[in-house]
């Protein structure tokens, strides 16, 4: 069992957690005038590094969404990081 | 019509095993509040919101299940009267969260077998995963309290009564 931690909750079990995608893929501004590859590239390639990784989470139980450090090749995962401003 | 109550089996509202009893409680007045917490507790009284499988007493105490929203419990809300009101977005929780009681001594190892949290580790949400289910839990008046959605009730007993904690030996 792999603990994850939420920046609100703390340590927590790696099944109160969801994977929200790679940190920083932001939706593109300009609906219609964006490009096809534009839009692949935002719903579906990722970054996929062999290394580090920024992501995003989601604890279930309390609905933060905060980012995450994850080591891909050790599971290492370093303490999640609020998304919100001001919050720590 | 044709009467299929028969289809369905219904599930117990109490579990009673080797120092464990589960039982659903009656209904419990409960809102959720979101926003103002501070200001919510202060003008009703309430202690501090509690964290996970912190201990309480009595009626009345708030379990913290976000950074921003918790439940208060023991106190009832007029769906009318929900909403917004002075910084906090208040809805009636009585009739949507169910509670169950856990008591006994081996209170503790359904915990175990329902979740894998560490229960020796304060958290600041009392929300959890348990048995698959998100719910709030925490200890009261020597016993454990599970708030959990009230359509969730008999899967939950079902699932306790597949535990080796209420099963009958040799089955």
């Amino acid at each position: 069992m792999q603990i994850f931690s939420c920046p609100f909750c703390g340590p927590r079990p790696e099944y109160e957690f969801h994977f929200g995608g790679d940190l920083g893929n932001h939706r593109p501004e300009g609906f219609d005038a964006v490009p096809d590859q534009k839009w692949a590239d935002y719903l579906y390639f990722r970054n996929n590094p062999k290394g580090m990784a920024r992501e995003v989470w989601m604890h279930l139980t309390c609905g933060e969404m905060f980012s995450m450090t994850r080591d891909t090749v050790t599971m290492e995962a370093a303490p999640g990081e609020a998304l919100a401003e001001g919050q720590p | 019509m044709a009467d299929r109550s028969g289809f369905w089996t219904t599930p117990p509202e109490a579990l009673a095993g080797e120092g464990i009893v589960v039982r659903l409680l009656p209904p419990v007045p409960q809102i959720m509040v979101s926003g103002d917490l501070d200001g919510f507790a202060a003008a009703h009284g309430l202690p501090p919101p509690l964290g996970l499988l912190a201990a309480t007493a009595g009626p009345r105490y708030a379990l913290r299940l976000a950074r921003n929203r918790m439940l208060a419990v023991g106190i009832g809300l007029d769906p009318a009267a929900g909403g917004w009101v002075d910084g906090a977005a208040l809805t009636p929780m009585t009739g949507a969260l169910a509670v169950i009681g856990i008591t006994g001594e081996n209170a503790m190892a359904l915990v175990a077998r329902a979740t894998a949290i560490d229960p020796r580790r304060p958290s600041a949400s009392a929300a959890l995963m348990f048995a698959g289910a998100t719910a709030a839990l925490c200890r009261h008046d020597g016993g454990l309290r599970l708030h959990l959605d009230r359509g969730l009730v008999p899967w939950l007993m079902s699932w306790c009564a597949a535990t080796d904690l209420f099963r009958a030996p040799g089955n």
